[in-house]
């Protein structure tokens, strides 16, 4: 197993 | 139970623990956590909430809350990287 580690971290457009 | 699964026309990086997703056809980039990297790979095939937490819990041994992983995919259906697997 791995260790406890912790989402949508950001979203956005490419500009 | 609902069942999701990735979008086409997507591909993914990961980078020090954070999984960066880029769609091609809107032109976005995400950033996801790594447990949320661990969600994204599982969802190549079509996944429900209970499938989820089940997964997490066999590799993380973490019993992670069905409504954060609800909110979760909700997060990624809204942001067009997944849809519902028919």
């Amino acid at each position: 197993k791995k260790e406890k580690a912790s989402l949508v971290l950001s979203h956005q457009p490419i500009k | 139970m609902v069942q999701f699964v990735q979008k086409k026309n997507v591909a993914q990086i990961e980078v020090e623990n954070e999984w960066i997703i880029l769609d091609t056809e809107q032109y976005t980039v995400t950033r996801l956590n790594d447990l949320g990297g661990f969600c994204w790979q599982k969802l190549r095939e079509a996944q429900t909430v209970d499938s989820l937490y089940k997964a997490i819990d066999l590799e993380y041994g973490v019993e992670c809350e069905k409504d954060a992983i609800d909110h979760f995919l909700a997060d990624l259906t809204k942001y067009g990287l997944i849809s519902h697997a028919v």
